[in-house]
């Protein structure tokens, strides 16, 4: 293990909130320690109000650690401004939450595509619309192309919200809860989606969820309790 | 496309057009906010663009291709100037004859003053914005315009009888001027009836109100008015080489002649001497300056006509006597000496070395005759022969001069006929106006010298054969600025007064700054709702690594676009607008600028120019709300995280807030205590106290809601439920209120400002001054109606009249700068009235003056400035947006001798019918215009419930004058009428505005509603009623509402509580009570739909979701 690099590090990372009455804040994550190597299939697991959505939202980049180091990709990304984080999050990151966020006015190839509108490179925007149709194809979707999503059903959304994510080609790949929306058959065939990536794209997967289902799917489980890691499963 | 994704691409256009089509019904109302924003802006620009383009018409018509004219006034000059001009400055010059007269046709039936008869040939009508071939005006028969012969009721054929004033060559101030045929009647036939056009418009001042005018022959009037070959007006038309006014007075100069100047250089009897004399008797010292220092050899002559010459008990009535430093008089004679001539000197058996008295009337001001006396002693005696019988030292005073009797005086002054005795008789039969007695020119001047001027004629002694090369130096040394009489450039002075005209653009966006407001407030409001639905998909973009400033250009773009298409659709729409605009302005607001003949007037410009300032506005308001929901983090956005948690942050601070509201409140009623304390009632002082409430009110509000937020309250009801809802969103509550609590303050404490004239009108204080005439007669009168001469003279002896007084006003011609003249005058007219007598009255009230220390502001007309300028009084509103001056600024005359002079302005007098005019005192309007004679304006006092009789008496009396009676009420009505109409549109495009904002309160519940489906559903799972949910939304957001209203009138009512105590106050209470239940009732009718909307379908499906 020693010999793969990693590509999530956290160091001793605390998140607490402030509250309205000026008394002391409250601690949502106590000094989380970890180190996440590429392509490993995380799942992170806890009750509600321990801590998972913070701590995805911190490994997203869309919230910053009160206290503690965050290194993505060999980034310390605390370190970077909003736009840096931007360019860092669309280029090294990919999103699928538990609503799939689709742009209802987008057909499913342009939703797949939003991504690339924040390059300013020709040569990103081509190569991504050549590789979308070919992701699409892979996830079975290549008949939905020119589809809206009012005219898909839940799973097919999701997965389109996977593609999408996929577009540019990320080091990591974050979910939250990526088939809490979904029946039960669609959930296992987008689980499998993940997994499938995962194996044989290198993509390093990290899936917040309630699901222990899913979670045992992953290669290795983090456990939260009360905003800080309670136990680690291989 | 199928699958072939490279046709496709991505890039932010694409997105956004995508999401404008896909979110095209939500973002209607956007649009609708914009098309109303851009089409208000559009339309009042349009419609100051029409009432521009009508005024730049109407100039067009009056002035035709006139680009200078020369206005004489009281002075004529040859007709035949025109034609040497046009031959020199190759431009189409005309001149023409022009008096005022009065008309009646129908034997009286009816009737038109202040008719401009105008003595035209073919030269005139060329000048026409469209000339037409008018042919030549029969002798006996009249053409006019198309507004007097509505006026008079006639057409072509009809017969008219006019009645016009025969100029006077000696002002008819003079005492010697005579009363009688004083003026002419014609009865003429009407020949046609010319369209504005044609020149039946045609004026020199700026007004939207057509004049009347009567087109004569030249010649025909000449002969009638007994001015043979004379002009008083000058018409220049344009020409294809630029000129100004010096050029065309160097022109002029070239043909100038003695003649034009109303001088004459005649050879005197003993065939050796020349004299210079005028037609108007006296020599104005102007003139007599210049000729000294041209031709010193020139001797001055002075002749006086006295009332008696007196030695002891002997008496001898009406003589001349003259006052001259030639060698009739020794060269030593001191000015306390005279020369008889024998048969005075006899008649009065008087010696050298004898005191003689000479009595005479002075010239006071106006035809006031002052009775003065002079002493002499006898120098010595003289034989009436030689150079002292010399007729022709009387000058040609009208009336004396062609009288074979003394009898058949006509002297304009009650002569005592039974002193006549018939030696004088045949003294004038035989020897004429040839002077009794001599005196020196010193002494003379000190008697004599007058307004008029300071010589009857200037003698050069045995130039005869000089005369045309001294007539030619004369001419040169007067020329005709020095007569006053000088070319404007009244094609600019016109287009100016257009330029600066009243801008109805920016006054009809001001009247619909409240419509503009309300659209955009909910189009923010609508564009917001829309955004909070697109909560994820803007936190889902900023996830995947889109910058935030890219983010806020996609929705920037989108906003931009819907503003671009509200404002495209909005420029058309704004052209319906300007013409409803247009429609209430010709016809129930028309009282607003007195005419209905504003034609709309199409500018791409102002559509181009207002459809973007409609689509940039309605871009920032989207700018606004987009930036708002763009600035907050991915992380809450994805949650789809309200905004509650940041409104529950700012309840912190609640004591501070009442403390706020509760000192506002405090410093309010100080305020009003300070008001009700001081002297009179300050407006200004309560108007701060309204806004103090209204601002006081909307924190009161505010502490109320967040203290409900806090969870303060008391017993738990569905309806304290609901009003305790609109804590949820502090903010949008209070803003709601505040939006409704300042949309009726402005329109209750606008509404409230009309005037009425009738109240109080018969104050001294009030803007009638406490009169009960205004009124105005066509030809000067030069009586004093107050005395027993004038009243005798007209004839006012009817029982009605004994308690009638007049305050006279002596007029300058000039535009009307009253709120009734959209052009802004370039030279308002100039009225003198002797300040003592309004003073005395302490008539009309004082909105401001220079000196308030003053006691009486009538009376600051009286100082003696150290820069010469001339103190003035003015209508506060006048002097501020019909003339756009404040107290201290000046406006330039110029004087009868063609010298510029300052008036500058003292005082202003709140809301009064002196509007439209500058009063100066009578005293210094007389220095500088001393041949303008008599008076024509005058304010009427008398017993109120005799107005009928007083009406009838004087009108018949004073018929031949032209006087024209309207009471001051009526007068200050129609000064009001103006304001009190642009209040009413205030009010209606306001209370529009205020009925949009209670759309907007329908937006407001939607978004409420929408917001809390999830609770609504629970409350519906609980086992509430669809109707009790709606009671629910229903008693939260009606609490806004009449919260809202109530502040804001409350307020207004302190706010204007002077306004509603003021006895000339005019309260619309109905339509106010109208317009503020009309929003109350579409504001609960738009929550009542907004809640039945948001509450139908299948709420528990919101549950599930959650």
């Amino acid at each position: 293990m020693s010999s793969v690099k990693s590509v999530v590090e956290l160091s001793d990372v605390v998140k607490s909130f402030p509250k309205g009455d000026g008394t002391e804040p409250v601690s949502v994550l106590k000094g989380i320690s970890l180190s996440i190597e590429s392509g490993e299939a995380v799942s992170v697991v806890g009750p509600s109000g321990s801590g998972k959505s913070t701590l995805l939202n911190i490994l997203g980049t869309l919230d910053q650690p009160s206290s503690g180091r965050v290194t993505i990709d060999g980034e310390t990304v605390n370190e970077l401004d909003e736009d840096a984080l931007a360019d860092f999050r669309n280029q090294r990151l990919g999103f699928v939450f538990q609503n799939h966020h689709l742009l209802p006015q987008c057909t499913v190839l342009e939703n797949v595509l939003v991504p690339t509108l924040a390059s300013r490179d020709p040569r990103v925007k081509e190569s991504a619309i050549g590789r979308a149709p070919e992701l699409l194809k892979r996830v079975g979707l290549d008949h939905r192309i020119d589809h809206r999503p009012g005219q898909l059903s839940g799973g097919e959304c999701q997965r389109v919200a996977v593609v999408r994510a996929l577009i540019n080609q990320p080091k990591i790949l974050l979910a939250d809860e990526p088939t809490g929306a979904l029946d039960g058959k669609s959930a296992t065939a987008l689980s499998e989606l993940l997994l499938e990536l995962n194996r044989e794209e290198g993509v390093t997967l990290i899936v917040v969820t309630h699901s222990m289902v899913l979670a045992e799917k992953m290669g290795r489980i983090l456990e939260l309790q009360d905003g800080a890691l309670a136990n680690e499963q291989a | 496309m199928g699958n072939d994704a490279r046709g496709v691409g991505m890039n932010i256009w694409n997105l956004i057009k995508q999401s404008l089509r896909y979110h095209a019904k939500s973002h209607l109302g956007t649009i609708a906010g914009a098309v109303v924003a851009s089409a208000v802006l559009v339309g009042a620009l349009s419609v100051g663009d029409s009432v521009r383009g009508s005024l730049k018409d109407m100039a067009m018509a009056r002035l035709g291709s006139v680009e200078f004219a020369l206005v004489a006034n009281d002075r004529i000059f040859r007709d035949s100037l025109a034609e040497s001009l046009q031959q020199d400055i190759n431009r189409e010059v005309a001149s023409a004859m022009v008096v005022l007269g009065t008309a009646s046709s129908g034997g009286g039936a009816a009737r038109a003053n202040r008719v401009n008869v105008l003595g035209v040939n073919d030269d005139f009508w060329s000048l026409a914005l469209e000339p037409k071939e008018i042919g030549k005006i029969e002798p006996g028969q009249v053409i006019l315009n198309q507004p007097l012969a509505r006026q008079l009721n006639v057409s072509v054929g009809d017969a008219v009888l006019f009645r016009v004033p025969k100029p006077s060559n000696l002002s008819r101030d003079a005492p010697l001027s005579p009363e009688e045929d004083t003026s002419v009647a014609m009865r003429l036939t009407v020949q046609d009836i010319v369209a504005d056009a044609h020149f039946g418009r045609f004026s020199l001042h700026a007004s939207q109100l057509p004049p009347f005018n009567a087109f004569v022959d030249r010649t025909f009037l000449q002969e009638k008015i007994e001015q043979e070959q004379g002009a008083n007006l000058l018409l220049v038309g344009s020409g294809n080489e630029a000129t100004d006014p010096s050029r065309l007075m160097t022109a002029l100069q070239a043909h100038w002649s003695l003649s034009d100047a109303q001088l004459e250089l005649r050879v005197l009897a003993n065939g050796e001497d020349l004299e210079l004399r005028s037609s108007r008797v006296f020599l104005d010292e102007v003139i007599v300056d210049a000729v000294k220092a041209a031709e010193p050899s020139g001797v001055g002559v002075l002749t006086y006509f006295v009332n008696s010459l007196e030695q002891g008990e002997n008496r001898n009535p009406y003589s001349m006597v003259t006052a001259i430093s030639d060698d009739l008089v020794p060269a030593g004679l001191g000015k306390d000496e005279i020369i008889l001539n024998d048969w005075l000197a006899t008649d009065l058996d008087a010696k050298v070395g004898d005191e003689i008295t000479v009595r005479y009337f002075g010239v006071g001001i106006g035809r006031e005759l002052l009775n003065e006396e002079a002493r002499f002693t006898v120098s010595s005696i003289v034989p009436l022969a030689g150079a002292y019988s010399d007729p022709e030292l009387m000058p040609d005073f009208p009336g004396l001069k062609d009288a074979e009797n003394c009898r058949d005086w006509d002297t304009g002054f009650p002569i005592d006929l039974d002193a006549i005795r018939d030696k004088d008789n045949t003294y004038w039969e035989e020897h004429k106006g040839t002077p009794k007695a001599f005196v020196s020119e010193a002494a003379g001047l000190d008697l004599w010298k007058n307004r008029f001027g300071s010589l009857t004629a200037i003698r050069f002694p045995e130039a005869q054969s000089k005369r045309d090369a001294l007539s030619a130096t004369i001419a040169a040394a007067v020329p005709p600025e020095s007569l006053g009489l000088s070319f404007y450039a009244v094609r600019d002075e016109a287009m100016r007064s257009v330029d600066q005209a009243q801008d109805f653009g920016g006054l009809f966006i001001s009247f619909s700054f409240f419509l503009i407001l309300a659209a955009l407030i909910l189009m923010s409001l609508l564009f917001q709702f829309s955004m909070e639905q697109r909560t994820g998909e803007t936190g889902v973009l900023m996830a995947l690594g889109l910058r935030p400033a890219l983010v806020k250009r996609l929705f920037y773009y989108e906003g931009g676009a819907l503003a671009a298409l509200g404002a495209l659709v909005g420029s058309v729409a704004g052209v319906a607008y300007a013409r409803a605009m247009l429609y209430g302005l010709t016809t129930i607001w028309s009282q607003a600028i007195g005419t209905s003949a504003i034609n709309f007037h199409f500018r791409m410009g102002t559509l181009i120019g207002g459809a973007l300032g409609g689509m940039l506005v309605a871009w920032f308001t989207i700018w606004l709300a987009a930036r708002k929901q763009t600035n907050r983090p991915a992380r809450e956005l994805l949650q789809g995280l309200s905004e509650v948690s940041s409104d529950a942050n700012t309840i912190g601070h609640l004591g501070r807030r009442l403390g706020l509201a509760i000192g506002l409140f405090g410093l309010a009623i100080a305020l009003v205590m300070a008001a009700i304390s001081g002297e009179g009632q300050n407006a200004g002082l309560f108007f701060g106290a309204g806004g103090l409430l209204l601002i006081s009110g909307m924190m009161a509000a505010s502490w109320t809601i967040r203290r409900w937020a806090k969870g303060a309250g008391g017993k738990l009801s569905l309806i304290a439920m609901g009003i305790r809802g609109s804590s949820r969103r502090v903010k949008r509550s209070v803003a709601t209120i505040g939006l409704l609590a300042c949309g009726s303050f402005l329109v209750v404490s606008v509404g409230a400002n009309k005037l009425d004239a009738v109240k109080g009108a018969q104050l001294r204080s009030a803007g009638t001054g406490g009169f009960l005439f205004w009124g105005q007669s066509t030809e000067a009168v030069t009586h004093d109606l107050n005395s027993e001469v004038g009243r005798e003279f007209f004839l006012l002896d009817d029982d009605s009249l004994e308690e009638v007084r007049f305050v006279p006003f002596r007029v300058l011609p000039g535009e009307d700068a009253s709120c009734l003249n959209l052009n802004r005058a370039q030279r308002p007219r100039l009225m003198a009235v002797d300040p003592s007598s309004l003073a005395e009255r302490q008539a009309f009230t004082f909105a401001s003056t220079a000196d308030s220390t003053s006691e009486n502001p009538w009376l600051l007309l009286n100082e003696e400035r150290s820069d010469g300028a001339i103190p003035a009084i003015a209508d506060q509103n006048s002097m501020l947006w019909a003339m756009g001056k404040k107290l201290g600024d000046t406006i330039q005359y110029v004087d009868g001798k063609g010298e510029s002079f300052d008036v500058v302005l003292v005082g202003g007098l709140a809301n009064s019918i002196l509007q439209g005019n500058l009063v100066i005192a009578e005293k210094r309007f007389i220095e500088r215009y001393p041949h303008e004679s008599g008076y024509q304006a005058f304010l009427i006092d008398g017993p109120t419930e005799l107005e009928t009789e007083i009406r009838e008496s004087l009108g018949r009396a004073l018929q031949d004058v032209g006087l024209e009676l309207v009471s001051a009420v009526q007068r200050l009505s129609d000064f009001n009428a103006v304001q009190n109409t642009y209040l009413s549109t205030f009010q209606m495009l306001g209370g529009l505005g205020l009925l949009l904002g209670s759309v907007g309160l329908g937006v407001v519940v939607l978004r409420n509603v929408w917001e809390r489906r999830s609770e609504m559903a629970l409350l519906r799972a609980m086992g509430f009623q669809g109707k009790s949910l709606r009671s629910l939304v229903l008693s939260e957001h009606s609490a806004l509402l009449i919260g809202g209203l109530l502040i804001g009138v409350g307020a207004a009512l302190i706010a204007v509580l002077p306004a509603l105590l003021s006895p000339g106050a005019d309260i619309p209470y109905r339509s106010l009570a109208w317009t503020l239940l009309g929003v109350l009732l579409s504001g609960l009718l738009w929550t009542w739909i907004a809640a039945r909307v948001a509450l139908r379908g299948k709420l528990l499906e919101a549950l599930r979701s959650e």
